[in-house]
């Protein structure tokens, strides 16, 4: 990436894209997307367009894969060709097959698997734009879908990266900052619980810096949760209104 | 001890419902000391404890439950059936048919084939093996007329605590028979020409559940006589 590194924080303390350094990127999410699908979600997150749709519990097949104890999760993460400036070859990459094991760890503890021996429970997860954070974006609508598929989970999962730009830690991080900052570390939580079920890094941290960081994923996470418990508030209290009314 | 959500309120899975010694009941969990929500759904607060009942219920089958089948696929000696469930049923000709048959020579397809949609009622399940229905009792077997109506299963749990008497009114004054399967499903016949106005009050009686709803409703179906 021959490219020289662009300037990524104001003398003010303000980052590329505006935003202090411990700001969210503006985020929304749509739960109820998809007709076919049991459960879906889109989370609009700054530039980041991703699609959730969840499948089951539902039979298994082939037949070998299923557990006598417990229900299984499958999840694909896969980037559309048109999600990034450069076109991507639709194949799963390296990258998006690793993606896929990740994001399954990082949602299976919240699920209640035990309910539902022998069966699988498929999430697909589609980036449509992509802008750094996918990963992290993922989890969070993922956690959603599973929701309004009416799934049991112990909690919600909400997942946000931090990360160091120019010495400081950020909240966040959007592609650029991701490129050229100086680490990366997404942290993936089951907020109400209180249990981190992801946290990576990449670059160098402090012993400070990680803790610091930690505290700041944390407060990331928690405006996610209300985002996420908002969204599907206001999907299910529209329809129970409909119920009640009788127009369904 | 207090209780944080009103009956009648969403709750969402890890909303802490309650704390201290309330007794956790269905979509309730507790963890240490804490009732957290299992589910996205209404709680409900009552003497007996607290509960939560999911939007979308997914239904897994108890023994001795009715449930309406749709017949998926045809083998030498049983059939796959499609309960509305992760689970596929199985049918086996022994808890089909009155008498038994030579299976090497008689196509089950000529009892029932792809498709068919049967009453039935679950006689095993554990978890390890597909649930096993039997159509050999009365009221249960195929369906051959009729309309087939899908609601959330978890709706025909609250209509059966509370409606069934509404149904068999609907019934007698519509002189129709309405079969509900503990999957969501219902099947109506013999309604004829007033087969729309029964399948307006099922809409009502599964899907309408506001306050004073069920008064209405009973006002609707009492008046049905008096044409």
């Amino acid at each position: 990436m021959g490219e020289e590194k662009p300037k990524l924080m104001t003398e003010d303390g303000r980052r590329v894209d505006g935003r202090r350094p411990d700001e969210l990127r503006p985020t929304e999410i749509e739960v109820g997307i998809l007709k076919n699908a049991d459960g879906s979600a889109l989370i609009r997150q700054g530039k980041n367009r991703i699609m959730v749709a969840v499948y089951g519990p539902r039979e298994l097949h082939p037949r070998h894969l299923a557990l006598p104890d417990r229900a299984i999760v499958r999840c694909r993460y896969h980037m559309a060709p048109f999600s990034v400036p450069e076109r991507k070859s639709p194949a799963p990459t390296r990258r998006e097959i690793e993606l896929s094991k990740v994001i399954r760890e990082a949602l299976e503890p919240a699920i209640i698997l035990e309910a539902f021996p022998r069966t699988t429970i498929d999430i697909f997860i589609e980036v449509l734009q992509a802008d750094g954070g996918t990963r992290t974006a993922s989890i969070t609508a993922a956690a959603v879908a599973l929701a309004d598929a009416g799934i049991p989970m112990r909690d919600l999962v909400a997942a946000v990266a931090v990360g160091k730009v120019d010495g400081v830690l950020v909240l966040d991080l959007n592609h650029l900052e991701d490129q050229y900052g100086g680490g990366d570390m997404p942290v993936a939580m089951m907020p109400s619980l209180e249990e981190i079920t992801l946290l990576q890094a990449d670059g160098t941290f402090t012993l400070e810096e990680l803790e610091k960081g930690l505290k700041l994923a944390m407060k990331g996470i928690r405006e996610l949760y209300e985002i996420q418990k908002r969204a599907l508030r206001e999907r299910y209290s529209s329809l129970a209104v409909e119920l009640r009314e009788g127009r369904r | 001890m207090p209780v944080f959500v009103r009956s009648g309120a969403i709750v969402l899975p890890g909303d802490v419902v309650a704390e201290g010694n309330y007794r956790a009941g269905e979509g309730v969990m507790r963890t240490n000391g804490r009732l957290v929500s299992l589910y996205l759904g209404i709680a409900r607060v009552a003497r007996e404890g607290i509960s939560v009942t999911p939007f979308k219920h997914i239904y897994i089958p108890r023994v001795g439950d009715i449930v309406v089948g749709k017949i998926r696929d045809v083998g030498v000696t049983n059939w796959l059936v499609d309960i509305n469930s992760p689970y596929p049923a199985v049918l086996q000709v022994s808890e089909a048919l009155s008498r038994p048959i030579d299976v090497t020579k008689i196509d089950l397809r000529r009892y029932l084939d792809i498709g068919d949609v049967i009453v039935a009622k679950v006689i095993e399940f554990d978890y390890l093996r597909d649930p096993m229905l039997t159509i050999k009792e009365s009221r249960l077997g195929k369906v051959t007329e009729g309309l087939l109506l899908e609601f959330q299963p978890s709706l025909v749990y609250k209509v059966i605590e509370s409606r069934l008497r509404l149904i068999d009114e609907v019934k007698s004054k519509l002189k129709c028979d309405i079969y509900v399967g503990k999957n969501g499903r219902v099947v109506v016949t013999g309604a004829r020409n007033r087969l729309l106005e029964v399948v307006d009050l099922l809409t009502m009686i599964f899907e309408d559940f506001s306050p004073g709803s069920t008064s209405r409703i009973r006002a609707r179906v009492s008046r049905l006589g008096r044409r």
